[in-house]
């Protein structure tokens, strides 16, 4: 008995040591991109991808501070999901609430709508959209892009917030529409204080979504003033020879803001996942 | 339930002549609360689909003279020309490669990360954290595996002294598409992971007890009890994976510009539109993935909506 209790130990053991090694393999080459931010390209060109930095270098961040205009690309992106984060919310709360709370004609028509919407890639919409931004006036500016973003994101969020307001009990609403509480309030005050956490998941999830955004950028930006940095990341190859040094640099710091929001919300991310994948 | 808005029971009562005009507002509350969002996705998102089917049919360069109405022209070039068969063909390559093996790789990793100790909690932030990494980072990263000389790859193939490609796998016709798939795999093993552990986490642990007791082994567990309960999260998972593989645009984009006969339906559009300058054409092919994702969601939705799992619609 003691035998077979310390071959268990032992198995169990190897497995746990296995399973270390494969999450440390997995997470690797994204360290070692990441490293080469501290490296001088001749070091990269000498050693391969594969060394440790030496002598550590951080000429790469103001190379990309400076060359790259990473300040103003930071500020664009943070200026857009900033602004299309909490309108996504704030409108996806208005058409979840409507269609979770209310039965209408055609209710399930527009819930088709919603659903489908959440299935077609950007390419699919691109040209009109591009023709439209042009009459509008938006094309290269951030309210272009901040439209797009909100259109783009509703159907998902909507859906989102639909399922959780459902789940809400009625018997609370209903006190409260006794008591003469009108739909605003009601989803004001009542509603949305109960999802505060689907609110957060949700708006966790939207603002990485919306700051990892490559393909509305390239399509709807031209300008420096106006580009997300993803797309200015993309363009370093091109402007700068493939400088592996500067762009892994620019990439780690474009990285940063994601990075940091999963490291605090862990938990809400992976509850808005687990959560969105239910739709 | 009656027709428009709910009734809080208490108030419910027979409704007399006087309550025509309440009604007829009531009603119109829901109408209130979507107009916003229905104004935005409309304008944004519906019209533009049907822009792009009357587009299709037009012959036009985005500048100059104004679209000129052509029939099916566009259409007739597609099938007459091998580069949407091609496209479509990549997508499945894809999704040949992006649906089973994350599916099987998160399912598996499930079964040995579900228990909650210190360790698999930290096991399972690192197989989510690629999750958020954009697509520009991941193809940086994804070059620096596959560049030729001093990658990752090659460092790795030189130090176990194999052979080492004197091409890299992104500019090669044959194996491009594939290469890219795998960094996309990487990036999405995240997501079966999750879901397939909320799916295990629920199996009931007499059920396992049960079975143990009737002297089955671990893999006749696996095969006959824990698989066919996790039903519901590899249709999600499946599902998913392959409407994501009919998505797919920006590793490509960035990785190969689909150059190397890698290009799929999205970055084709992206050719006609933006470096051939043929919008009727761009919007053609818009027009048939439109229908081939459609035709793709429409058995979904019905199936989960038969299981009762979806919304009540």
């Amino acid at each position: 008995m003691k035998q077979h209790s310390t071959l268990r130990i032992f198995i169990r053991a190897l497995s746990h040591s296995v399973l270390i090694a494969m999450a440390l393999l997995y997470l690797f080459p994204l360290v070692a991109t990441l490293l080469a931010a501290f490296r001088s390209d001749g070091d990269i060109l000498r050693n391969g991808f594969l060394a440790i930095p030496q002598p550590w270098n951080v000429g790469g961040f103001s190379a990309a501070w400076e060359q790259g205009s990473l300040g103003v690309l930071l500020r664009n992106s943070a200026l857009i999901t900033l602004f299309s984060v909490p309108l996504t919310v704030a409108c996806a709360s208005l058409s979840g609430y409507a269609l979770s709370r209310f039965r209408f004609r055609f209710r399930t028509g527009i819930l088709l709508l919603f659903m489908s919407g959440m299935f077609f890639p950007p390419q699919v919409y691109i040209i009109p959209i591009y023709m439209l931004a042009n009459t509008l006036g938006v094309y290269d500016a951030f309210a272009g892009l901040i439209l797009v973003h909100l259109a783009y994101q509703l159907p998902f969020s909507t859906l989102f917030l639909l399922g959780f307001f459902r789940a809400l009990p009625t018997a609370l609403l209903d006190a409260a529409r006794i008591d003469g509480a009108g739909e605003v309030r009601i989803l004001l005050r009542i509603v949305l204080p109960l999802s505060k956490s689907a609110l957060g998941a949700m708006a966790i999830l939207l603002f990485t979504w919306i700051w990892n955004d490559f393909f509305w950028g390239l399509s709807m930006t031209q300008s420096l003033g106006t580009r997300p940095i993803m797309l200015g990341l993309a363009s370093f190859s091109g402007r700068l020879a493939f400088n592996w040094n500067t762009q892994a640099a620019a990439s780690l710091i474009a990285l940063l803001p994601p990075l940091m929001v999963f490291c605090i919300f862990q938990r809400s991310f992976m509850k808005g996942v687990r959560m969105g994948a239910v739709k | 339930m009656n027709r428009g808005t709910v009734m809080p029971q208490s108030s419910r009562r027979r409704l007399g002549l006087g309550d025509t005009f309440r009604l007829s507002r009531t009603r119109l509350i829901p109408w209130l609360f979507l107009s916003i969002p229905l104004v935005v996705y409309l304008s944004m998102l519906g019209y533009p689909l049907i822009c792009s089917f009357v587009l299709s049919l037009t012959k036009w360069s985005g500048m100059g003279k104004p679209p000129v109405f052509v029939g099916f022209t566009n259409y007739k070039y597609l099938l007459d020309h091998g580069q949407l068969a091609l496209a479509l063909k990549n997508n499945l390559l894809w999704m040949a490669m992006f649906v089973p093996i994350p599916a099987a790789a998160g399912f598996i990793l499930a079964l040995f990360l579900k228990n909650k100790s210190k360790l698999n909690v930290w096991l399972r932030s690192m197989f989510y954290l690629p999750m958020i990494i954009s697509n520009t980072v991941l193809s940086i990263m994804w070059l620096a595996v596959y560049e030729p000389r001093h990658g990752m790859l090659t460092e790795l193939l030189r130090f176990l002294h194999l052979p080492v490609p004197t091409q890299s796998y992104l500019t090669r016709p044959g194996t491009a598409i594939i290469a890219i798939s795998i960094a996309g795999i990487w990036h999405w093993i995240g997501f079966p992971l999750v879901v397939y552990l909320a799916a295990v986490q629920d199996i009931p642990q007499e059920l396992l007890e049960a079975a143990e007791l009737d002297g089955a082994s671990r893999l006749q567990k696996i095969w006959h009890i824990v698989i066919p309960l996790v039903a519901h999260a590899t249709t999600i998972v499946v599902a998913l994976g392959t409407i994501l593989s009919m998505k797919v645009f920006d590793l490509i984009y960035l990785m190969t510009g689909g150059y190397y006969k890698n290009d799929v339906v999205g970055t084709l559009i992206w050719r006609y539109a933006y470096e051939e300058a043929k919008l009727g054409r761009a919007s053609a092919v818009a027009v048939v993935e439109f229908l081939v994702i459609g035709a793709l969601l429409v058995p979904y939705i019905l199936y989960r909506r038969r299981k009762g799992e979806l919304i009540e619609i």
